[in-house]
């Protein structure tokens, strides 16, 4: 058995969340042996994003329901952004689905894509 | 064997630079087999910000701008300005011989030159040897 790392794309296109609005659940399923007990192997969603105006978008990203993120991004200028969060909030097996969604409760609107899980998987 | 990638999160919670010239030193381990030979490069990644918000004590408000020197095991990889208010990504790549693959620790260690960081989500990203 090995341990290595895995992701899913869970979004390559541009979507835009406006002021009060959110992105929709986007669905994604990860494999039946990912590793999601261990903090040093916590799952990490990336993606990328850029404020589309001088105002700043207040950012909320929801996995599965829960809360994992609440960030001001400011500034209109594309950027990296990741987010280690918990492993329990991710549902193993090819069968079962898990979603992240993106909210925003700031001024200003925010175009986002490039959405990424990444996490590590025991393979035999 | 198979070369892949693996990671591991050094640090998830946020971490605050309060003035010119404080550090912080975060130790990690790297799995079995990690690659350390010289055709493997690993990346550290983090999310950062540089606060314009004026501090008490003798550091200046330097408006959002921070220089950020990055150390793996006591050696620089580089110094990281960061400009602007704003929360972005940023990641350093560095030698593979500098991590210790043995059971030992490793070490980054984070240090203002000038200005106020907050740094959280800190990720290496390496290769191992892996047989499947």
């Amino acid at each position: 058995m090995a341990r290595v790392a895995d992701f899913f794309v869970v979004r390559r296109e541009t979507f835009d969340v406006e002021p009060g609005g959110e992105s929709g659940a986007m669905v994604f399923t990860i494999h039946s042996d990912a590793v999601l007990n261990h903090a040093d192997a916590a799952p990490v969603l990336s993606y990328q994003c850029r404020p589309l105006s001088d105002d700043s978008a207040v950012l909320r990203i929801d996995v599965s329901g829960d809360s994992i993120e609440h960030v001001t991004v400011s500034v209109n200028t594309v950027r990296a952004m990741w987010k280690v969060f918990d492993g329990h909030l991710l549902h193993p097996g090819l069968g079962a689905d898990n979603n992240v969604k993106f909210r925003n409760t700031g001024e200003g609107s925010i175009r986002i894509s490039d959405v990424i899980v990444w996490y590590q998987r025991n393979v035999t | 064997m198979a070369r892949l990638l693996d990671y591991v999160v050094i640090q998830r919670q946020p971490i605050d630079l309060d003035h010119t010239g404080q550090s912080e030193l975060l130790g990690f381990h790297v799995r079995a087999r990690a690659v350390t030979d010289l055709e493997s490069i690993p990346a550290l990644s983090f999310q950062a910000r540089a606060p314009s918000s004026p501090v008490p004590g003798p550091s200046p408000d330097l408006g959002g701008r921070v220089d950020l020197e990055i150390l793996v095991n006591g050696l620089p990889t580089g110094v990281v300005r960061i400009t602007l208010d704003s929360v972005r990504g940023v990641w350093r790549t560095f030698a593979a011989p500098r991590l210790n693959a043995d059971s030992s620790a490793n070490f980054v260690q984070f240090r203002s030159e000038r200005g106020l960081a907050r740094i959280s989500d800190v990720v290496l990203w390496y290769q191992r040897e892996v047989t499947l």
